[in-house]
């Protein structure tokens, strides 16, 4: 039984890609050939829906009530997984605006009220196309490439345009930028993920290729039905561990060693930290 | 092979296309930037007129880039633009002043929303053959690039455009000067405005920031009265192996870290100079561990760019985050190899830092020798650079006839 009912219409470029796929198959078996598929996602609090301008109590083991300003991710590599264990790439559709390459941006966040440094257009799915099957999970990684996290962000193209998701001084952009406020923190308390410990690689006249930590997050998820549910990420789940009271270091949790912050925040996103090994993401769940 | 066949295909067919109907689509997503790198101008790119001091060579633009006079004069109009900060109460020109070699007098930088910089704004005398930007920075290598951080930059905050690049660029739109210059400048552009133009032109700008007219410049091309005798004994002094300080401050550019046209391959060094050792085993300030800060190598602690000591007089305080006051405190910490702080919480005896570089051996000097130093140092300043008018604000001084916006320009000159 195929999942991805929620077909939409062939646009012109989907063909265009379609088509390549279909010519490039070695799979002569295959009866159907690619399909579009369109992958929802959500953001949320504590499991509440997430939007600009609303407060979410209890967040954190501080119990903070917390106003959110940003929440936007880059996801790459996103592939579907069969229940008998096979696996399909699905290729990003270039739509010149929030994916580029098998880059997509995910932007839950519309400006409004106190996300200042946001954009009023929102995206809460990747789009692609893919062999048909019979799928039941998805796995994707959290992140910019290493390719393209360290190219001339003065010349990028989108997704990689946006000043908000520039991390310059830093080599690369922040991979995920969920912020928010509170009245313990008024200042604000972040959670800018990205990778640290970037240097050049021999030619000093070239950007940073190496980073020591990576800080990329592979997230699998499996048992659902793309139908009938969506793959959430929770700032609340991402938080549970933090106290957001305190804010040592960088404001909040920004990915660099030694910010007291960052433990219960790097193990939600499923990623080792300072020699401790993170015990598996919960940032992302099905819903 | 697909993701190759559809790439080709956008790359010959689309770039243009694309991109002019994306300006339509989603204004919002800040996506009316043109790709790809910059084509050669016609014409006067190989001709652009340095003005180069004698024995100067060129400075190295990178690829892709071209100097031409219309950028520069670009740049130079948006370096002292106020509108290029969020709140419009800033410009590049307020950390970086002409007539303090293009610093600001303070110990720490303080952004346009009143964050405090941990470090102190860096002169940009010969910024342009600065092969690595910043003060400890190794991945910042193109000033288009660095111009990023203090526009958009968040932690911290310097001229606070973090997400507002279309408001941006609307201001620029609407202002009558940058309808000529933009295009101007930028004539192979279906829009002219965008970050690429905005980063490169005050890159262009920077890049003719060239300052080799000093006293010890004009007595180097055999002005034998350019140096005064305490000078003489002074320039003796300095690029002696007593004092070591040529080592990392050498050089035409009075810095170990140089670059030119030409040039085999850049040189970049970064040194520890004993500066603090917090806890015994070398450790700075937590906001402030220069190259370590990138590496995460422990022996990178505390490495910072030599800066350049040209204009080194204008530019008080010193040191990455502004804690010596006085080129005569300078001397004392080189003197005592190392720098001894004795309470609070950055005590610690810096001479005694693991990381710190061979040449901060300490020394002793005469009266007389320290006043010939200090002379020396006096003697690189060039009076000519901080009142060249091709690098001072071209706006014209605010008036009650000037841009509906109030301000929106330094007016930094003339002591206003």
């Amino acid at each position: 039984m195929n999942t991805f009912a929620r077909l939409t219409r062939f646009s012109a470029t989907a063909a265009v890609l379609a088509l390549a796929v279909a010519a490039c198959d070695d799979d002569p078996t295959d009866p159907v050939g690619p399909i579009d598929v369109s992958i929802p996602f959500a953001a949320a609090v504590n499991g509440a829906p997430f939007a600009c301008g609303q407060t979410y109590a209890a967040v954190g083991t501080s119990n903070t009530t917390i106003t959110p300003v940003d929440f936007r991710l880059y996801v790459h590599d996103v592939t579907l997984l069969q229940a008998d264990g096979t696996e399909r790439p699905v290729t990003l559709t270039d739509d010149g605006v929030w994916q580029r390459d098998g880059l997509a941006l995910l932007d839950f966040e519309d400006g409004s009220g106190p996300c200042v440094n946001g954009t009023s257009a929102t995206r809460a799915v990747v789009e692609g196309s893919v062999e048909a099957g019979n799928y039941t999970g998805i796995r994707f990684t959290l992140g910019v490439p290493e390719t393209m996290n360290h190219a001339d962000q003065t010349t990028a193209a989108a997704p990689l345009d946006l000043t908000g998701l520039f991390w310059s001084w830093n080599a690369g952009y922040k991979f995920a930028r969920i912020d928010h406020t509170s009245a313990e923190q008024p200042e604000g308390w972040f959670v800018h993920l990205g990778s640290t410990g970037c240097e050049p690689t021999g030619d000093p006249t070239t950007p940073a290729t190496s980073c020591a930590n990576t800080h990329r997050p592979t997230i699998t998820l499996t048992g659902f039905d793309l139908d009938s549910e969506e793959i959430v990420a929770d700032y609340g789940a991402l938080l549970a561990g933090a106290d957001l009271t305190q804010n040592e270091g960088a404001k909040g949790c920004m990915s660099f060693p030694g910010d007291p912050q960052c433990p219960a925040v790097m193990n939600a996103f499923g990623l080792d930290y300072e020699g401790s090994v993170s015990t598996g993401q919960s940032f992302f769940s099905i819903r | 092979m697909n993701r190759g066949l559809s790439r080709s295909f956008v790359d010959r067919v689309g770039v243009a296309a694309l991109a002019v109907a994306l300006i339509g689509s989603s204004g919002a997503c800040g996506g009316d930037e043109m790709l790809g790198p910059e084509a050669p101008a016609s014409g006067d790119v190989a001709t652009f007129d340095w003005r180069l001091p004698e024995g100067f060579p060129a400075p190295r633009v990178p690829e892709g880039q071209t100097m031409t006079a219309a950028k520069v004069e670009l740049g130079r109009h948006l370096f002292y633009d106020r509108r290029l900060s969020g709140n419009e109460s800033q410009s590049c020109a307020s950390c970086h002043r002409q007539s303090l070699a293009f610093t600001d007098g303070l110990a720490v930088a303080l952004g346009s929303t009143d964050d405090m910089h941990p470090r102190n704004s860096m002169s940009l005398t010969n910024v342009g053959y600065q092969p690595v930007l910043n003060w400890a920075n190794p991945n910042e290598t193109d000033l288009a690039h660095q111009s990023l951080t203090p526009l958009f930059g968040e932690d911290p905050v310097e001229l606070g455009l973090s997400g507002q690049e279309d408001e941006l660029l609307e201001r620029l739109r609407a202002e009558s000067v940058y309808q000529d210059l933009f295009p101007t400048a930028f004539p192979d552009r279906a829009d002219p405005f965008s970050v690429e133009t905005l980063t490169r032109a005050l890159a262009a700008f920077q890049r003719t920031l060239v300052s080799g007219d000093a006293p010890v410049d004009r007595f180097r091309r055999g002005d034998r009265t350019a140096l005064s005798e305490s000078a003489r004994l002074g320039q003796a002094l300095f690029f002696s192996e007593r004092l070591e300080c040529f080592h990392c401050h050498g050089g035409l550019g009075f810095t170990g870290t140089f670059d030119h046209e030409g040039k085999s391959s850049a040189e970049i060094e970064f040194h520890n100079t004993g500066l603090y050792n917090l806890d015994g085993e070398g450790a700075y300030p937590s906001q402030n561990t220069g190259l370590q800060q990138f590496t995460f190598r422990e022996e990178d602690m505390g490495r910072f760019k030599a800066p350049t000591l040209r204009n080194i007089a204008l530019t008080a305080p010193y040191m990455h985050d502004g804690s010596v006051a006085t080129l005569d405190e300078v001397l004392d910490h080189y003197a005592a190899g190392g720098r001894t702080v004795t309470e609070g919480p950055f005590a610690g005896v810096g001479s005694e830092n693991p990381f710190k570089s061979g040449f901060v051996k300490g020394f002793t000097l005469t009266p007389e020798e320290r006043r010939g130093v200090l002379d020396f140092l006096e003697a690189l300043t060039d009076s000519a650079f901080i009142t060249d008018p091709r690098f001072s604000n071209p706006w014209p001084p605010r008036s009650a006839n000037s841009s509906p916006a109030g301000s929106p320009v330094e007016n930094l000159e003339g002591g206003s």
